[in-house]
């Protein structure tokens, strides 16, 4: 990748792509990548790794705060099952492309449990990167 | 170093547009930098063309094998044609050198404005979603693949890059990236502020030949200010900018055609050339090339001219506008979905009639937003109705050139109708339209200034 130094300085939404260089370098050894993001703008995110991680396959899961998780869970579980990404990005940022971005609680407290828990019966452990993104690991 | 191979690869493009010049003879007596900026815009439109067919062919995207056949078509035209070529004499400038203050004024002012338009292109960060979801991302994918991947465009994964869209930008955006040997899409944003030199200084020499030199330089200076015109060149956002470019030189080299009475080669085969290149640019362009087809044969029935006349002329424009046309068409037959260009059924239409007033009233508000235009559409506004005293009296070309934003225009009005989103679409198109006909605006209000002149001078013989 020749991208994520520049990316760093070239783009507003500053604490995603201050960690995109990150996820670069965990997702270069990766086959293949699954992306959850918010449904209202989930392509941003998704167009934005597909040009920085080109060939590799990503795949995307979109969720609706306003909506229960349960039919989230039942794509996801299809999702692992038949895709078997090596990488999991979450990104729960509700404001996007602005400088300040903001987390979505709910997401926090009905959504991120159940999917760290999914995630682990498919042993992709999940860690922490900032208070917007998750990554397997 | 990286800089340097940057600026190489936009020499080479010139280069390259240079020798259609000497492949076709063209003869303009136009000043030195115009004639460069006419072939770095030709230069554009080969290599890409070319890297489309080495891709088909199989063959690498690489410096070695897009150069070679370059080189040796050259090598071929010179050996056979070195005795033809001779360096046109330039003519005797019998008139004085224009050198007042208020011509250095505004000359200072251009290139203030194209040199920060270059700095913010090159330094600025990347800004538009478009400039790496789309037009980027492809540039991207061609260098890493080292051809076109064919299929690429029928990947689900990268459907949202808009895959019918013609591949003029990327591959330029590519052809840079070889030079530089890495992807660096912020580097090639340059591109964009290149067009945006090449239309000042094509737009200088064509508004100097007709107005003057000092009338030329305030309408350059008047183009080179509009905001959005600017902004657009810094951004490197899509293929607007190109598009604009191409299309101003269409209509350009068609008009001076026609004031030839048809006469000039040079001119039929450079407008041939433009309406082909903007095919490849956008997919409206093929409006383009398809309205200066009817009035090419429109003129001619008009005119009651010989038929052999008219099929050999209309026979050049179909067979160089082919070269640009075809292969894109042919391509997207195996690999790519069926173009955007889609015609709005008149249900849809029935169905949308209440919109017209909001999509009327949008495009009113942008075209006289003055941050974004300047002083444009009032200008033109003021002059369309001064014209409307010698409607009677106008001349048959500069009718023809009207037609041309005006088609394009009717095209764009027509496509809200059908869309499902109106709103999004207006917000997201209105801009760019008028940005893609601001160049030919401009000509056309220096044509009609020519009008008004030519019409009041009459008017005084006649009195």
């Amino acid at each position: 990748m020749t991208h994520s130094e520049r990316e760093i300085f070239g783009e507003y939404n500053i604490p995603f792509h201050t960690t995109i260089s990150e996820v670069i370098k965990i997702s270069t050894e990766s086959d293949s990548l699954l992306l959850i993001a918010p449904r209202n703008h989930y392509d941003y995110y998704y167009y934005k790794l597909n040009y920085y991680l080109y060939p590799l396959t990503i795949t995307n899961l979109t969720f609706d705060t306003e909506k229960q998780p349960e039919s989230f869970l039942s794509e996801l579980n299809t999702n692992l099952e038949s895709e078997e990404p090596s990488f999991v990005l979450v990104i729960n940022n509700q404001s996007f492309a602005d400088i300040i971005p903001k987390s979505d609680p709910v997401f926090d407290q009905k959504y991120l449990p159940k999917i760290k828990n999914t995630l682990s019966d498919y042993n992709l452990e999940f860690s922490h990167m900032n208070q917007l993104l998750y990554v397997s690991q | 170093m990286y800089l340097s191979s940057l600026i190489l690869s936009l020499v080479t493009t010139t280069i390259i547009g240079y020798l259609v010049f000497l492949i076709f003879k063209i003869r303009l007596g136009w000043s030195r930098m115009s004639k460069l900026a006419l072939s770095f815009l030709i230069g554009s439109g080969v290599i890409s063309l070319e890297m489309l067919l080495l891709s088909v062919f199989n063959i690498g995207l690489t410096l070695t094998n897009i150069l070679l056949p370059l080189v040796v078509l050259l090598l071929i035209f010179f050996l056979l044609n070195i005795k033809i070529i001779k360096p046109k004499q330039k003519p005797i400038d019998s008139k004085p050198k224009y050198s007042s203050n208020v011509f250095k004024i505004f000359v200072v002012i251009i290139i203030v404005i194209i040199a920060f338009s270059f700095m913010l292109a090159y330094f600025s960060p990347l800004r538009a979603w478009d400039t790496w979801a789309n037009w980027g991302f492809k540039a991207n994918v061609f260098f890493q693949e080292k051809t076109i991947p064919s299929q690429f465009f029928l990947n689900p994964q990268y459907s949202y890059t808009l895959p019918n869209y013609p591949l003029l930008v990327p591959l330029n955006q590519t052809w840079m990236y070889l030079f530089i040997d890495e992807v660096n899409d912020q580097a090639v944003k340059i591109l964009h502020a290149v067009y945006f030199l090449a239309i000042i200084l094509i737009f200088y020499e064509i508004t100097k030949n007709i107005l003057g030199k000092l009338i030329g330089i305030i309408s350059t200076c008047c183009l080179a200010t509009t905001p959005a015109l600017v902004e657009f060149s810094t951004i490197g956002w899509g293929a607007d900018i190109p598009f604009a470019s191409f299309l101003l030189c269409t209509a350009i080299f068609f008009y001076l055609w026609l004031e030839s009475k048809c006469r000039d080669r040079n001119y039929l085969i450079l407008f041939s050339l433009f309406a082909g290149i903007i095919t490849w640019t956008k997919d409206k362009g093929l409006i383009v090339a398809l309205v200066i087809l009817l009035l090419m044969i429109f003129n001619s029935i008009y005119q009651h001219r010989k038929t052999k006349i008219v099929l050999s002329q209309i026979s050049t424009y179909l067979l160089v506008a082919a070269i640009y046309i075809l292969p894109w068409r042919i391509y997207q037959l195996y690999y790519s979905p069926p173009t955007n260009l889609s015609i709005t059924s008149y249900t849809a239409l029935e169905f949308n009639l209440d919109k017209t007033l909001f999509i009327l009233n949008n495009f009113l508000i942008e075209m006289f937003n003055l941050k974004n235009w300047g002083i444009l559409w009032i200008l033109s506004a003021i002059l369309f109705l001064v014209l409307i005293k010698y409607i009677t009296k106008l001349n048959r070309s500069y009718v023809y050139i009207i037609l041309l934003p005006i088609t394009l225009g009717a095209i764009q009005f027509v496509n809200y109708f059908s869309a499902a989103d109106v709103n999004w679409l207006i917000i997201s198109s209105i801009e760019r339209f008028f940005l893609q006909i601001t160049p030919l605006a401009f000509f056309i209000l220096v044509l009609s200034y020519q009008m008004i002149k030519v019409n009041k001078s009459s008017k005084i013989i006649e009195n």
